[in-house]
């Protein structure tokens, strides 16, 4: 037996080395997409300096070349992403030491350092991707960094690779029930200290302005913004608007919500000391619609709901212009549920605030368009049909809609749009509109949101993504208040009521960049659903696994949870799993059962033993009954038959036949009651 | 098995017992290492009848019968033969040695040195002299009889394990018992008779009688009380060397023997026990026991028959 530290000096040898190469690779690869790209090449050369020095082929490097690297590591790390304690500098820093590990690792002390630390990373991966894939991926490097401490700890050459792989294996689906016991169960605390806020994180989705005519082709993303679950009955395709933020300032060229891009904090405070002072009422075609929302991390505040948004939990800010607001960016996907209700009159008196708002137009610039819209507001009747001769020109004129549009240059964007290219998108189509309205003195404003989802029947939800990014206007009325007009819809009426692929079928457009998507091909709708759902039902039930989940599950499963209940349900468990382990670590696994005639000699010597025959374990069967006929010459016949059956069946070969075993036992009956005269 | 072999056996047995009195088992035992086709060693003091007896099992069993006297200048070719130059037609023509025979009595094998040793040790275990690069195959049955004196004699040469290993069984003799001694000095038994001797089997019936024991049948059992004694000898209890695989299987083959020698088709324990203490006996090692012979009965003793 070796002493600990001289076990932990011992040399790691070839098979538990590879493995460790293999199990750094394989944890640091995930990295690779978003650390340092470096990491591969810094773990390729120490791996392959091991190698070198494992051959006999070169010399370990000395402690100058050591410190060398280290400070060559440590620069290019402060060179690439600079030197504040961020999470992802912190994490760099860990991978950049992990990979140069290997260089130095030769007795088991090392080993275990870089597989204690290769757990932690396969751990801290999570932090910055809490995907299915990604959680898969954890598991399969669980498993061969365990196979690596087995490796390690064990260094029997003659233990087979795949031995050992499926060891690790079987090691750590042991402690599966247990892991998920723990899941379920465990008391899901608040976190005591949180994750650092990841500010190098990329804001993705809709962003808080709107320049449609510097665009020249519309880039489109296949990514995930929200997926929304409905309970009841779900809305028409055409009455999806997920409704982001309204722009109601427009300086000519960029539509934003109001004059200058507020800092978060005042814009709260803008959003909330102006709630809806104007009455809000239910009309009769009004419907509520309960739903939840996944949404997933944006690193954005903004929520996507169904206009009017009656009751949200947990709690966010509803603002004036009916957007909701989480407290928090999101940079963790996050489930709200939301109820609204659907074609509520909103606003049916006008704040004079928000009048100046939404009829704020910038003082010169685009005079075809004011005139036009003077010259058809003149010719309306009342501001109804105005909208209605509006609207009707989309169709009219030949307009059309496309994601490459032409650019429309820094002046007059609303008239070449609509006297010159007549060509353009969603914003487009909303930010002239808007124009023309408020030319006319109608409020109006541009909303920015999503707009469609593909409904995925399995599961009841809709998921939207980020090229159902949509731009549509809501136009102010008396009497009707705030009401949702799609001039796109009378363009391409098939974004709206079907979806953007159809939309620009034609053109080819539909994530032309991203060839690569799979919701660039209908023919992979079905796949694409059903991996969808599973996404879905990972983020629903493990991701968002919350304390309140919690609660519901246990309730759903135990009925009133009671703290004695709670206590009984997690001692089931754990003594389940404790049997299962036993079961799989061979407790219960008893000898065969003794054969029939072994039984019958097994009560031959105890009764022996009882009538004080002196034991002896090297005593032949027929040397047993010799010894024993000397003794008690009367049972001599019986004895030495009883035996030589038992023989006969034993190493003869015989089978032991019914008739056989039956003669057995009647002699040893006889036994039994015959008369053991006393030794003297 | 045919009961005219059985027979054939009985009367060997009892023939050879008129010849050397009062040692049944002994006798039994050889005759149950030349049915397993072994080779016998006898470990005894000088005047104690092993040259009788091999003397006697080559004529019962109508053998062609040799015998060295192997002495510390025997050279290897006294004992092989040799490719001796003929010189009326200028050739060298091969002599056979005194080892082209059935039985060979290698008397007192220890005295001669450890390379006359190692020549007969090789013509054991291949059952054929290789002479100039010419093979020379022995007769069929090959059986050596060795005997040496006990190693306190002086002037001996030990045998090493690895040479001992060759031989099946190690039997003594030991002195005889009062009755049989008194038969002896009467002069009813010894040399003189040996001459008067007759065969009882031919050596056609014997080669048949050995094709015969491996057919004898063992049972799981039985082999799982083999094993336990194997695994005995094995596990550093009594002894610092166990049992070779090669010795575990000529156990076996012994037992088989013995069983048949029994009238019986299938092996018993008891059969194993008998042939246990000559078989294993000169190949264990003991921790502190040295006598080869107490170490297996130990061994005996301390394995239970039926686990």
């Amino acid at each position: 037996m070796l002493k600990r530290q001289d076990a932990l000096a011992e040399q790691i040898n070839l098979s538990g080395l590879v493995w460790l190469l293999i199990a750094q690779v394989i944890v640091v690869l995930p990295y690779t997409s978003a650390q340092v790209i470096w990491i591969i090449p810094a773990l390729l050369f120490s791996i392959c300096w091991r190698a070198l020095t494992l051959s006999g082929r070169v010399s370990q490097p000395s402690w100058r070349i050591k410190l060398l690297l280290v400070f060559l590591a440590f620069g290019g790390l402060a060179f690439g992403n600079g030197i504040a304690l961020t999470l992802h500098s912190m994490v760099s820093l860990l991978l950049l030491s992990f990979a140069l590990k290997s260089i130095e690792t030769h007795s088991r002390r090392d080993a275990l350092v870089v597989v204690w630390v290769a757990f932690f990373l396969i751990a801290a991966r999570f932090l910055f991707d809490q995907s299915i894939v990604a959680a898969l991926y954890g598991v399969v490097s669980l498993v061969c960094v365990t196979t690596t401490l087995i490796a390690v700890q064990n260094p029997n050459s003659s233990v087979s690779s795949f031995l050992r792989l499926r060891m690790g294996a079987g090691m750590l689906f042991t402690c599966l029930p247990l892991m998920l016991v723990i899941f379920v169960a465990a008391p899901r605390l608040p976190a005591l200290w949180s994750v650092p806020n990841m500010s190098s994180g990329p804001q993705t989705g809709v962003s808080d302005s709107m320049t449609p005519g510097d665009i020249a082709n519309l880039s489109q993303s296949a990514d995930l913004a929200f997926r929304a679950a409905f309970k009841g009955p779900r809305p028409a395709q055409n009455e999806l608007y997920w409704r982001g933020m309204a722009m109601s300032h427009f300086d000519g060229k960029t539509w934003r919500p109001f004059v200058n891009p507020l800092p978060d904090r005042e814009m709260r405070e803008l959003l909330s000391n102006n709630l809806p002072q104007g009455e809000s009422k239910s009309t009769d075609t009004s419907r509520k619609v309960d739903y939840e929302l996944l949404l997933e991390a944006s690193n954005q505040p903004w929520l996507f709901t169904l206009s009017t948004v009656t009751d949200i939990t947990p709690d966010a800010l509803l603002g004036f212009d009916y957007r909701a607001i989480a407290d928090q960016s999101l940079t963790a996907a996050k489930i709200y549920r939301v109820t609204s209700e659907l074609n509520t009159a909103r606003d049916l008196t006008l704040d004079p605030w928000v009048r100046e708002l939404s009829l704020q137009l910038p003082n010169s610039g685009n005079e075809r368009t004011r005139q036009l819209a003077k010259k058809m507001r003149v010719e309306s009747p009342d501001a109804a049909t105005y909208i209605d001769r509006v609207m009707a020109r989309y169709t009219a004129e030949p307009f059309h809609y496309t994601l490459k549009p032409p650019t429309l240059g820094d002046e007059d964007t609303i008239d070449s749009f609509l006297f010159d290219s007549m060509r353009g998108f969603c914003a487009h189509y909303a930010g002239s509109f808007v124009f023309m309205m408020r030319a006319a003195g109608i409020p109006a404003r541009v909303v920015v949101g999503y707009q469609g989802g593909e409904w995925n029947e399995e599961e009841m939800y809709f998921s939207v993504r980020q090229f159902d990014a949509h731009a549509w206007t809501e136009v102010w009325l008396p009497e009707r208040g705030w009401i949702r007009l799609d001039p796109t819809a009378r363009v391409a009426p098939n974004r709206v009521e079907q979806n953007l692929r159809e939309a620009v079928k034609d053109e080819g457009s539909f994530l032309s960049d991203s060839p690569f998507a799979m919701s660039r091909y209908s023919w992979l709708s079905d796949v694409r659903r059903g991996w969808d759902a599973t996404q879905y039902r990972w983020q629903k039930f493990v991701i968002n696994y919350d304390s309140e989940s919690q609660l519901e599950f246990l309730t759903a499963l135990l009925g009133k949870l009671t703290s004695t209940r709670a206590a009984l349900f997690v001692g089931a468990c754990l003594i389940i799993i404790g049997l299962f382990w036993a079961l799989a670590l061979g407790m219960f696994r008893r000898a065969a059962p003794l054969p029939a005639h072994q039984k019958l000699y097994q009560n031959f010597q105890n009764l022996l033993t009882r009538k004080e025959l002196p034991k002896d374990r090297a005593a032949t069967p027929t040397q047993q009954a010799l010894s024993a006929s000397k003794m008690w010459p009367a049972l001599a016949d019986d004895l030495q038959s009883f035996v030589s059956e038992y023989n006969a069946i034993c190493y003869e070969g015989q089978a032991a036949s019914k008739e056989k075993l039956r003669r057995m036992r009647k002699l040893l009956k006889g036994l039994y009651r015959a008369d053991w005269p006393l030794n003297s | 098995m045919s009961t005219a072999i059985q027979q054939n056996l009985e009367d060997c047995l009892q023939t050879l017992s008129s010849l050397i009195l009062g040692k049944e088992t002994q006798l039994k035992l050889a005759i149950c290492c030349l049915l397993a086709r072994g080779h016998l060693l006898i470990e005894d003091l000088p005047g104690m009848g092993k040259t009788t007896l091999a003397h006697g099992i080559a004529k019962v069993f109508a053998l062609d019968y040799n015998r060295v006297q192997f002495t510390s200048d025997l050279l290897p070719a006294d004992l092989l033969g040799a490719n001796v130059f003929d010189a009326r037609d200028s050739s060298f023509r091969f002599h056979r040695g005194p080892v082209f025979c059935q039985v060979l009595l290698a008397d007192e094998l220890n005295r001669a040195s450890p390379k006359s040793q190692s020549a007969l040790l090789e013509v054991m275990e291949e059952r054929q002299v290789s002479l100039d690069g010419t093979r020379y195959p022995l007769p069929e049955p090959f059986l050596v009889i060795g005997t040496q004196n006990p190693q306190s004699q002086s002037g001996t040469f030990a045998l090493p394990e690895s040479q001992l290993d060759r031989f099946l069984m190690k039997l003594s003799l030991g002195y005889p018992d009062p009755a049989a001694e008194r038969q002896l000095l009467q002069g009813n038994s010894g040399r003189a008779m040996l001459d008067e001797l007759k065969a009882s089997m031919t050596a056609e019936q014997l080669q048949e009688a050995q094709a015969m024991v491996p057919k004898v049948r063992v049972t799981a059992q039985l082999l799982d009380y083999v094993q336990r004694l194997i695994a005995r000898t094995r596990d550093g209890q009594e002894c610092s060397t166990g049992i070779s695989p090669r010795a575990a299987l000529a156990l076996l083959n012994c037992a088989k023997s013995w069983a048949m020698l029994h009238g019986r088709e299938h092996v018993l324990p008891e059969d194993i026990q008998a042939v246990f203490a000559p078989v294993c006996a000169h190949r264990l090692v003991g921790n502190e026991e040295t006598d080869g012979e107490l170490l297996a009965r130990k061994i005996l003793a301390a394995v239970e028959v039926i686990a």
